[in-house]
């Protein structure tokens, strides 16, 4: 694993994440997925466990961004 | 480690800055080749990247229905689903290709993801919203 491009994104996750904090959103899965980029660069390696974690908080975000507006 | 801390503290004291205008995100993930293959580890990080992308973009939705933002950003919003409701059959796609090892067909998803994003960060950049760098 490109260990410029794990610390280069963890960095923008985390300005991300004070994004989040600021208009009240919960930051818990963005928290999430910047510690198991750094868990996973320290381990060098992607469990299929840890593949299956990140792909369902994914999910859930594009599941959530694509609901319609609300009033 | 001691970078990896010094990266962070230092990114918090600047963060304290970040705005809506600002939020970036990475998506720097190259584009995929036989070469450079779509393994399970770089899944992962474009998977991650792709989160973080879509964390910004909640941000975006939700800050706009909380009427703290312009109210022109609902109709920017609906032009960003037309490519973010796209994101789900690539992913399918190549989810199914990389357990396979299909490097062939992994190689174009890939680098056909890496182009909807790109339109998906063009589209909220055009809308002076930054979620990719």
């Amino acid at each position: 694993m490109d260990f410029a491009a794990i610390l280069a994104l963890t960095l923008k996750g985390i300005s991300v994440i004070q994004t989040l904090v600021s208009v009240g959103q919960d930051i818990a899965p963005a928290v999430k997925v910047v510690k198991d980029l750094i868990t996973g660069a320290q381990a060098g390696t992607v469990t299929d466990a840890e593949l299956l974690t990140t792909e369902d908080t994914l999910d859930a975000m594009i599941a959530d961004f694509n609901e319609p507006m609300t009033d | 480690m001691r970078k990896i801390i010094l990266a962070f503290t230092l990114t918090l004291s600047l963060g304290a800055c970040a705005s809506l205008q600002n939020v970036e995100t990475a998506f720097q993930l190259g584009t995929a080749s036989i070469a450079n293959p779509v393994t399970p580890t770089r899944l992962n990080q474009m998977e991650s990247a792709v989160t973080i992308v879509f964390a910004g973009l909640k941000a975006w939705k939700t800050s706009c229905q909380q009427g703290l933002i312009p109210p022109a950003c609902r109709g920017q919003i609906y032009q960003a689903q037309v490519f973010t409701r796209q994101v789900p059959v690539y992913l399918t796609q190549l989810r199914t290709f990389v357990r396979n090892n299909d490097q062939v067909n992994a190689t174009v998803v890939f680098n056909n993801m890496t182009s909807l994003i790109a339109a998906i960060k063009s589209q909220a950049a055009a809308n002076g919203v930054n979620v990719g760098s």
